[in-house]
C-alpha cells in the first residue's frame, strides 16, 4: 500500500479540523497538536531521506554513527523527562552506558539474526539494524523511567520498615528487595502486557506496518515475535543494571550502611 | 568485662549531613550498665546521633563495641539494638513472626514480657498483624524485637512520645530490669554479656521512673 501525497494532507487537515475545533470548545490541546504534528512531519521526512542515503551507501561506519547519534538522542530525552524530578544518586553516565550497551547488543544480535536471515530474506544490514536499534532503545527508555521512577518512590514510602530489616540483621540488598521487586514490576508491566495481547487485543505496530505494506501475515508475525521478544529482554537488562547501580549508589554494601538521602 | 570499659565508643564523631556538618568532632562513650539520657534542644542532632550509632546517618567516628573495631555493620547491629520513635514493622503477618519470636521458648518469651509491658492479652495480640496497632503498642512492640535479638546497647529514640505514665513506667521497669539482667525470659546465655541504654525523650529523667540513676549527656559542647 503506498500513500499518496494527497491521502496525507487529507489527513493533516482533518488534524488542523480537530485542533481549532478543540480550541472553539475551549478544551485546549490545539496548538500542542498542530506543533506536534508538524514536527513528526518534518522530523519523519528528513530521517526518511537520510535513512535512504544510508541504506543505499551500507556502510558500516555510517551505521555505527547513525546508532551513536540515537543513543545520545535517548539519553538527552531521558535525561530531560526526569526534570527537576531528578533522582538523587543517578548519573546521566549510567543512563549512557545502559542505552549504549543495550544498542550495541541490540545491533550485534540483529546482525546475527539477519545473517541466518528473517524469512528467509537477508536484507542489507543498515536496514535492519537502525530500524530494529531504534525500537529497542525508545522501548527501554520508557521501561528505564517507570523503574526509576517507582523505585525512588518505593524506597522513600517504606524507609522505615527497610530500616526496621537492617536493625534486624538484614543486609542492604535484602531490606531493599521490595523497591526492586515494585521497580521492575513497574518497568516491564507494559511490554508483558504487550507480549499478553498481541494478536488477540492488537495487532502491533510493527505488524500493522508490515501489512499495510503487502507482507505475507505469517512472515509478517515471526518479525513482529522476534521484535516483542528483544524489547522484553532488553527492558529486563537495563532495567536490573540500572536497579543494581542505583541500589549499590546509596548504599554501602560493604559497611552494610544505608542513607538515601546523603546522595540527593 | 570491666565495668569501666565502654561498650559503645565514638571517637571525633561528627555528622556528614544537614546543618551540623561543621559541628566540631566529638567523643562519646558508653558504659556497662548504664543509662544516658541524651539531651538538648529540638534540633541540635539528637536523633541524627543516635541513628548514627547503627549506621542509618552517615557520619565520621569508630564506633567499638567490647573493645573491638565495628567492620561489619550487620554484626554490630545485632548487638547494638536501635528502637525507632515510629517503628516500622512486616506488614500482614502475625506479631509473633514480625518481632521475630520464631521458636516456642521464645514466643513464650515475648508474651512475658508484653505482660510487663501492660498488654491485656499478650499470646492474642502476637497472633494479630501489627497492622492496627496504636503508636504505644507498635513502640513496645518494637522494643520488644529488640530485646528478642539479646542485643549489649539498646538505643531509644523519643521513646516516651506515645506512651501514657503508666505505659512510660511498665517500660522503665522493663529496661531497668533488663540492664541488671533480672530479665530472665530470653535466649539462655551462659555469659553475662554487657548492657547498656542510651536513650532521647522529652520527658525529664525524673518523671521516666528509672531505679537506677540516669546518666545526662549533653549532644551540644556546653
Amino acid at each position: 500500500m503506498a500513500v499518496s501525497d494527497v491521502s496525507l494532507l487529507a489527513s493533516l487537515s482533518l488534524l488542523l479540523a480537530a485542533a481549532a475545533l478543540s480550541e472553539r470548545l475551549g478544551l485546549g490541546q490545539g496548538r500542542a497538536m498542530v506543533v506536534s504534528a508538524l514536527r513528526a512531519g518534518v522530523q519523519l521526512l528528513l530521517v526518511g531521506q537520510i535513512l535512504g542515503t544510508i541504506f543505499a551507501i551500507d556502510s558500516p561506519f555510517l551505521v555505527g554513527g547513525y546508532l551513536v547519534w540515537m543513543v545520545g538522542a535517548a539519553l538527552w530525552v531521558a535525561w530531560s523527562r526526569l526534570g527537576p524530578r531528578k533522582v538523587f544518586a543517578l548519573k546521566k553516565l549510567d543512563v549512557a552506558w545502559v542505552l549504549l550497551g543495550l544498542g550495541a547488543a541490540t545491533a550485534g544480535l540483529t546482525r546475527a539474526v539477519n545473517e541466518v536471515g528473517v524469512n528467509g530474506v537477508r536484507l542489507p544490514i543498515s536496514s535492519v539494524i537502525i530500524p530494529f536499534v531504534g525500537i529497542v532503545l525508545g522501548n527501554v527508555l520508557s521501561s528505564l523511567g517507570l523503574a526509576i521512577e517507582r523505585f525512588q518512590s518505593e524506597i522513600k514510602s517504606s524507609r522505615a520498615l527497610i530500616e526496621a530489616r537492617l536493625l534486624a540483621g538484614a543486609s542492604v540488598w535484602e531490606a531493599g528487595s521490595d523497591s526492586r521487586r515494585a521497580a521492575l514490576s513497574a518497568a516491564m508491566t507494559p511490554i508483558l502486557n504487550a507480549l499478553s495481547a498481541a494478536g488477540i487485543v492488537s495487532l502491533p505496530g510493527a505488524l500493522t506496518g508490515q501489512l499495510l505494506s503487502g507482507q505475507d501475515p505469517l512472515s509478517a508475525v515471526r518479525v513482529q515475535l522476534l521484535i516483542l521478544i528483544s524489547l522484553a529482554l532488553a527492558s529486563w537488562l537495563g532495567c536490573a543494571t540500572l536497579l543494581y547501580v542505583l541500589s549499590s549508589r546509596w548504599t554501602d554494601f560493604e559497611r552494610e550502611a544505608f542513607f538515601p538521602e546523603a546522595f540527593s | 568485662m570491666n565495668p569501666q570499659s565502654p561498650l559503645l565508643e565514638l571517637e571525633n564523631w561528627k555528622p556528614l549531613v544537614g546543618p551540623w556538618v561543621n559541628r566540631r568532632a566529638r567523643s562519646y562513650q558508653f558504659k556497662d550498665r548504664e543509662i544516658s539520657h541524651v539531651t538538648g534542644p529540638s534540633g541540635s542532632g539528637k536523633s541524627l546521633l543516635l541513628r548514627s550509632f547503627v549506621g542509618l546517618e552517615p557520619a565520621y567516628g569508630v564506633r567499638l563495641a567490647t573493645g573491638s573495631v565495628v567492620g561489619d555493620m550487620r554484626q554490630f547491629r545485632r548487638k547494638v539494638q536501635f528502637v525507632p520513635q515510629f517503628p516500622a514493622f512486616e506488614p500482614r503477618i502475625a506479631a509473633a513472626k514480625a518481632v521475630g519470636a520464631t521458636s516456642e521458648s521464645l514466643v513464650r518469651g515475648a508474651e512475658n514480657i508484653l505482660e510487663r509491658l501492660g498488654f491485656a492479652n499478650p499470646r492474642a495480640s502476637l497472633d494479630q498483624p501489627i497492622d492496627f496497632a496504636s503508636g504505644g503498642e507498635r513502640l513496645r512492640l518494637a522494643l520488644l524485637r529488640s530485646l528478642l535479638l539479646n542485643p549489649q546497647v539498646l538505643i531509644l529514640d523519643e521513646w516516651t512520645a506515645s506512651l501514657d505514665s503508666v505505659a512510660i513506667q511498665s517500660v522503665s521497669d522493663l529496661l531497668s530490669s533488663w540492664l541488671i539482667d533480672d530479665l530472665n525470659i530470653l535466649r539462655a546465655r551462659t555469659v553475662a554479656s554487657g548492657r547498656s541504654i542510651v536513650m532521647t525523650a522529652h520527658a525529664g529523667t525524673t518523671s521516666l521512673g528509672f531505679k537506677i540513676p540516669v546518666r545526662e549527656l549533653a549532644v551540644l559542647d556546653t
